[in-house]
């Protein structure tokens, strides 16, 4: 849980859904939300579903390739991120427990 | 909260779950692994990569870590921390345990995030979806090239929601978006920022009337268009804003034609500001032109297929819309009633109960088991209409009833039927009787005033003169200055006063705002804000349940009985307030805390003082009974109470199928009158007054009691404008009046009216009449209402009666023809002197029995006065009578006759003669064409006639066919 990062960037665009929005934090501790600790360099908004909490919500984060939403669709986090590309290459996918394989 | 426990320890609450459930919980989320039976750290035992993959444990699906903020470096998560043990061994929870709940719940954060994320990816895919969106580029195309720009786009197209998200987007600076309706507003502020991602109230926000969300970083704002025009009248260049939208501008209120007038003028001044109008249909032609041929962008389509059917006129509606709309909402079996309403949308057949499928109808009232009834009008309070927003567990469907309100710019997700009667109701004004129908048809929606008021408010020297995008007639805008005129708003040139200044600022109705204003003055603040706020919203009480056969109250009226009050409408709403309170204080209190008791208890001084304020408010709003009421064969009047008032004042005249007093309270006429008329005009003698050219009162031997009333009047008006004037900011001086016209003076002099006189006198000398201050006056103005008023009789004066009611320049011509000045103080039209700027002496005919219900040219049996002779004669000619040697000589023949009359008699004639000034022998000029007779004397024939115009050419017609025929004889 290094240092905060700075503000660099200031929208996200998921890159195999296309998703985009802009974001208010990216990193592992909004500074809003101090109780909570992102095991990720995520991108991070302010749950705007949810006006009335403070809710830091993730909306995706970067695998090893490119910078995908949190949305099942396009990846899932066990340990880390994994985008729906590269759980479905042999070697990763074989390495997955049994409950995480799709299809 | 984190202070004693850690927050995913409070979600636990005060049971922590049995031993049944925690088998359940092993089972379904950690039996893999066994994650409770060994107890051990499985990031101890995943040593490798490869272990973490092979052996699945769920808290590695987690990406983040909730911390105990007062936990330690060794214990991030603070289970070893006392506090969290004690609240653990508090609920029964073993300590091994602890990490369990815990990993719960994050698995529930994470389907929490889970699910609001995946409301964000839909709302995203929804929105490129809308036809709207492939327009975007060009949209942005016209306004980077031009200062204004029509989107025209049929209901659903989602311009409201995505043109304000395009240009805040596009870097347009800070955007403001008007909306007709608050509700409209607040859902696409709500929408808007939920789509861009935003919290509501950081980028985006909105502003209406009572409310608002937004902060300094607020980038898009969702305003009503009394907002927008609010911020004009105090920023008239919208220096915050760098772009503007005026949504569903087809909807014309009266708000946004006045809104685009301004911003028209505003164009030239801000080049750098941008203007897009959005509207469903438009009348583009017109619109384009008045902003000098600005684009058009058409957005063809809808999201949405729609599927219309036609229904009949159902039974149901028939047969139960009456019960709907008496019963208190959802009290009686209300199911079954939904579910043959939307029997016609075949919902329930065709549409499986597990599918979502709310239905929107659009009614004019609410109306339950598998549906939640929601109500969505302007009138419930913000919070209420919210939750129409709200999505309903699963099973069961939402029914919301919403009058017109959710017809556009609303949207309300899951909506699958709308069931839509056709009939609407709006409200519109007409501007002749100030009257507001609630009927299905459109004249002008709001009344002119106050559109006018904030016209004049935003510095524009001339109403008549703004550009409007389609000018209201001219009457209407005369109608709406004198409104504003009678209420001290503007000066009688139009012009706008310190008092009209507040109350354009005042976020309230102007009537309403003049009441509160001199509550406050007088020291009567929370009094008035009840009322005022009252009289705003729509009354809490439902029609008075009469019983049809009987034309009698029904016996559910009783329950109210004790909350009436006989003195009208305001005073009802005042002990139904106070009720209200005496309830809530019950509630909150202990009884013996209670303090206040009912209104009906309020003083008859204050009573007194209420009356005046309301009428010093309302007026012009003013009613008298109809004499000729009883006696036609359907009475058009109802009155609740068993007195017949014989002055109402109301807050709106409102036309249902009956036309309805609303607010109406019975006042005290004559103190009414006085004090807030525009223009009293008076006999010489006080006996008749006639107020505002419709109302004329009359008092009969009466004079020395009504000029002191008179003087009274003036005094407290003196009072209440001195108190205004010392309270406002930028009130001018009054100026002096100019001297009145010298014969009328040395009349007034001679006159016995000494209250006149002195108010004569105080108008002309500033100073010579003491200063009240607010507590003085009130007990003033209370006392002039609650003093029984002279024996007078009150009717309104027919139009066509009126010119004979007026002495016109009869009075002065002697004066006009000796070429002398008159000053500014004698009214030329009337005739009479301006004592006050609204007080005109002699300047209405005293005469009470000849003119009363008929018009001047009218021939009628008439007994004259001073000679008692019978005669059949018109008024000219009835006057010309009495001033005739003939009925003079009559007269004191039957005076020496009759003795005792003649006294009667020759008052009579005295009187005559003061009020006439034209004097014996010489007939009065009428002005009152072909039909008076004059007086002819015939050359030829060297006699004397009483003949109208025709008579006296047929009467030289027929000399000369005389001297014709001659010579034939001859």
């Amino acid at each position: 849980m290094g240092a905060r990062e700075p503000e660099s960037e200031t929208s996200f665009t998921c890159a195999l859904c296309g998703f985009e929005s802009r974001i208010d934090y990216i990193g592992n501790r909004p500074p809003w939300a101090p109780s909570v600790v992102f095991r990720e360099r995520a991108y991070i908004l302010r749950d705007p579903t949810n006006a009335a909490t403070n809710h830091p919500l993730c909306i995706g984060a970067s695998c090893s390739v490119w910078v995908v939403c949190a949305a099942p669709a396009c990846s899932l986090f066990y340990t880390r991120r994994l985008c729906v590309a590269c759980q479905t290459r042999t070697e990763i996918r074989l390495e997955l427990p049994a409950e995480l394989r799709k299809g | 909260m984190a202070a004693v426990s850690p927050e995913w320890l409070s979600e636990l609450g005060s049971e922590a779950p049995t031993e049944a459930q925690w088998e359940l919980i092993e089972r379904v989320f950690f039996a893999p692994r066994g994650f409770f039976a060994d107890q051990t750290d499985a990031r101890a035992a995943a040593a490798s990569f490869r272990e973490f993959y092979t052996h699945y444990d769920p808290q590695y699906k987690l990406n983040f870590s909730i911390l105990d903020p007062a936990g330690s470096a060794s214990d991030p998560h603070g289970l070893d921390r006392p506090e969290v043990s004690a609240a653990a061994a508090r609920v029964g929870l073993r300590r091994e345990r602890l990490k369990a709940v815990r990993l719960l719940f994050h698995m529930h954060e994470d389907f929490a995030q889970k699910k609001s994320l995946a409301a964000l990816r839909k709302s995203a895919a929804d929105r490129a979806a809308l036809p709207v969106t492939r327009y975007a580029p060009q949209l942005l195309d016209h306004l980077r090239s031009g200062q204004v720009l029509l989107v025209v786009g049929a209901t659903g197209c989602g311009k409201s929601t995505q043109v304000p998200r395009l240009l805040l987007s596009a870097g347009f600076g800070k955007v403001v978006c008007t909306q007709p309706r608050r509700l409209a507003a607040v859902s696409l502020a709500r929408r808007v920022s939920l789509e861009s991602h935003c919290r509501n109230g950081a980028d985006v926000g909105h502003q209406v009337r009572f409310e608002g969300v937004r902060s300094g970083g607020t980038r898009l704002l969702f305003v009503t268009e009394g907002v927008l025009l609010r911020q004009l009248e105090s920023d008239p260049d919208l220096s915050e804003w760098d772009a503007v939208l005026l949504d569903e501008v087809h909807e014309r209120h009266s708000s946004t034609d006045l809104l685009l007038g301004l911003l028209r003028r505003l164009l030239p001044r801000r080049p750098s500001l941008r203007l897009v109008l959005m509207s469903a249909t438009l009348d583009e032609d017109a619109l384009s032109a008045f902003f000098g041929g600005a684009p058009v962008l058409h957005v063809p389509g809808r999201t949405h297929p729609i599927d219309v059917r036609h229904g009949g006129p159902h039974r149901m509606l028939k047969s139960r819309a009456k019960e709907l709309l008496s019963a208190p909402l959802l009290l009686r079996d209300t199911r079954s009633s939904v579910s043959q309403l939307l029997a016609p949308a075949g919902s329930a057949a065709e549409y499986p109960a597990a599918e979502r499928g709310d239905a929107l109808v659009f009614a004019h009232a609410a109306a339950s088991g598998k549906w939640i009834v929601l109500p969505l009008h302007a009138s419930l309070p913000v919070e209420a209409q919210e939750r129409v927003f709200d999505v309903p567990p699963q099973g069961v469907r939402k029914v919301v009833l919403a009058t017109n309100v959710a017809e556009t710019s609303v949207t309300i997700d899951g909506i699958r039927f709308v069931v839509d009667s056709g009939a609407v109701k709006e409200m519109s004004f007409d501007p002749h009787s100030r009257l507001e129908a609630l009927l299905p048809c459109w004249i002008l929606r709001a009344p002119l005033a106050s559109t006018v008021l904030h016209i004049l408010a935003l510095g524009v020297a001339d109403a008549r003169r703004f550009p409007y995008l389609s000018p209201p007639p001219a009457a209407l805008l005369d109608d709406a200055l004198a409104t504003l005129h009678a209420l001290g708003g503007t000066d009688s040139e139009g012009r706008l006063t310190a008092l009209g200044r507040v109350l354009a600022r005042l976020p309230v109705d102007h009537h309403h705002g003049k009441m509160l204003l001199l509550g406050v003055l007088l020291g009567r603040a929370s009094l008035l804000l009840t009322v005022t706020a009252a009289l705003a919203v729509a009354s809490p009480l439902g029609r008075m349940p009469l019983d049809m056969a009987t034309g009698q109250l029904a016996p559910e009226a009783a329950a109210r009985g004790s909350l009436l009050s006989p003195l009208g409408d305001p005073f009802t709403l005042l002990c139904l307030f106070d009720g209200w309170m005496v309830r809530l204080q019950y509630e909150v209190l202990r009884p013996r805390d209670v303090t206040r008791g009912g209104t009906a208890a309020l003083p008859a001084r204050e009573t007194a003082l209420l009356q005046a304020l309301l009428v010093l408010g309302l007026y012009p709003n003013v009613a008298v009974p109809d004499p000729r009421n009883g006696s036609r064969s359907r009475p058009e009047q109802l009155y609740h109470t068993a007195r017949v008032p014989d002055l109402l004042v109301y807050a709106t005249l409102l036309r249902t199928k009956k036309t309805y007093l609303t607010g109406a309270a019975a006042v005290s006429a004559l103190p009414a009158l006085l004090l807030c008329a525009v223009r009293v005009d008076a006999s010489e003698d006080c006996t008749r007054l006639l107020v505002d050219n419709w109302l004329c009162v009359d008092l009969p031997s009466e004079s020395e009691r009504a000029a002191a009333l008179v003087g009274e009047a003036h005094a407290l008006r003196r009072g209440l404008s001195r108190l205004l004037r010392a309270r406002l900011p930028q009130a001018g001086c009054e100026a002096p009046l100019s001297d009145l016209p010298s014969r009328l003076r040395r009349r007034l002099d001679a006159s016995p009216l000494v209250p006149l006189r002195e108010m004569a006198r105080s108008e002309r000398e500033p100073g010579s009449l003491p200063g009240l201050d607010g507590e003085a006056l009130a007990e003033r103005l209370a006392q002039f209402f609650l003093a029984a008023p002279p024996r007078h009789s009150l009717r309104s004066v027919p139009r066509s009666q009126l010119a004979s009611l007026f002495r016109a320049a009869d009075a002065l011509q002697e004066e006009i023809a000796a070429g002398r000045s008159l000053g500014a103080s004698f009214d030329a039209c009337k005739g009479g002197a301006l004592l006050t700027p609204w007080f005109c002496w002699a300047s209405a005919r005293a005469e009470a029995a000849d003119s009363a219900g008929y018009s001047a040219h009218m021939k009628r049996h008439t007994r004259c006065s001073q000679c008692g002779a019978a005669l059949i004669v018109s008024l000219a000619e009835l006057r010309a009578h009495q001033a005739s040697e003939a009925c003079r000589e009559a007269a004191a023949a039957r005076a020496a006759d009759e003795g005792g009359a003649a006294d009667e008699g020759a008052a009579d004639r005295e009187a005559e003669g003061a009020a006439d000034a034209s004097g014996p022998g010489q007939l009065p000029e009428e002005a009152e064409g072909a039909n008076a007779r004059t007086r002819y004397a015939c050359d030829l024939c060297e006699k004397e006639f009483l003949f109208t115009a025709t008579e006296v050419l047929r009467h030289v017609a027929r000399h000369r066919q005389e001297a014709d025929a001659e010579p034939d004889v001859g």
